[in-house]
């Protein structure tokens, strides 16, 4: 413990240095910058530009993939379409083969499914 | 082709980083300062009247010292902080108004110890450590700020 007018000198002292230090603050803070701004504008402003057609050149590289990937989306679009449409003229016939097995008819007849079978046989070829 | 003016950093965040970069606790410190720097002017204006028993035990004058500095370190804070203009002023403002908020704080912290106070004690000297981190943060930003805007080199005719 510090007696009364140690203190008293003590507080002094931290005031005193608070208030030239709040001076000192003022005075060394000033901001000067060194740098000219207009050049600074003009060469951000010209960073800007290049970054600008830079993004350009990739966009016009992605336009080109993404036509890329659309083409061959559509090719397989096509492919779905056929396998789609075969798909469909095994189901009619068989469901014709189906309805005259139902009604009796032994053996089917043999102008049913003459496409449904090649199709078959070409599927199970296939796979 | 000019270089790129502004790089982001990606260096690790620091513990000194997250100690100092908090703006956001300067509204609360130096409104918490203006409220104490009212109360001990009140004390030091009307003796045995105001809040406070620490700052009756000092003489009128430091009494005086103590409220004023604390009282206008709060107000430039607050100024600071509100300040419409340049960020460089803000930040000097906050600069003039801390200096004598840390001597303030320290001054009653030791007064509080002389009497036997240590929650104000443990107030007063965390205030002045929070107050000297935001001059270091100050200053530091301020470096970072020139480094990065005198890297480039100046026009040849300008």
């Amino acid at each position: 413990m510090m007696d009364g007018q140690t203190l008293w000198t003590v507080i002094q002292v931290i005031l005193g240095s608070g208030i030239i230090s709040s001076l000192v603050l003022w005075l060394t803070s000033r901001h000067k910058p060194s740098v000219d701004t207009g050049h600074l504008t003009v060469e951000f402003m010209s960073q800007v530009m290049q970054d600008n057609k830079d993004l350009r050149g990739r966009v016009d590289n992605l336009e080109v993939k993404v036509g890329d990937l659309q083409a061959s989306v559509r090719a397989k679009d096509r492919e779905v379409d056929r396998l789609n449409r075969d798909m469909a003229t095994v189901a009619e016939a068989l469901w014709v083969q189906h309805e005259w097995q139902e009604n009796g008819a032994t053996p089917p007849p043999p102008t049913i499914g003459a496409d449904a079978l090649r199709l078959l046989h070409q599927r199970r070829a296939t796979d | 082709m000019p270089t790129r003016l502004y790089r982001p950093a990606h260096a690790r965040i620091t513990l000194w980083d997250r100690l100092t970069a908090h703006p956001w606790s300067a509204t609360v410190v130096g409104s918490v300062w203006t409220v104490f720097g009212v109360m001990l002017c009140w004390t030091w204006i009307t003796p045995g009247g105001g809040p406070s028993r620490v700052i009756v035990t000092l003489p009128d004058y430091l009494a005086a010292g103590v409220s004023i500095s604390l009282l206008v370190a709060g107000l430039l804070i607050l100024t600071a902080v509100t300040w419409g203009g340049k960020d460089s002023t803000s930040w000097r403002i906050e600069l003039v108004g801390l200096a004598p908020g840390i001597a303030a704080w320290l001054s009653y912290g030791l007064t509080s110890f002389s009497t036997g106070s240590p929650w104000f004690t443990t107030l007063g000297l965390a205030f002045a450590l929070g107050g000297l981190l935001r001059i270091r943060a100050i200053t530091q930003t301020w470096q970072r700020y020139a480094s990065v805007t005198e890297q480039e080199p100046r026009p040849a005719g300008g």
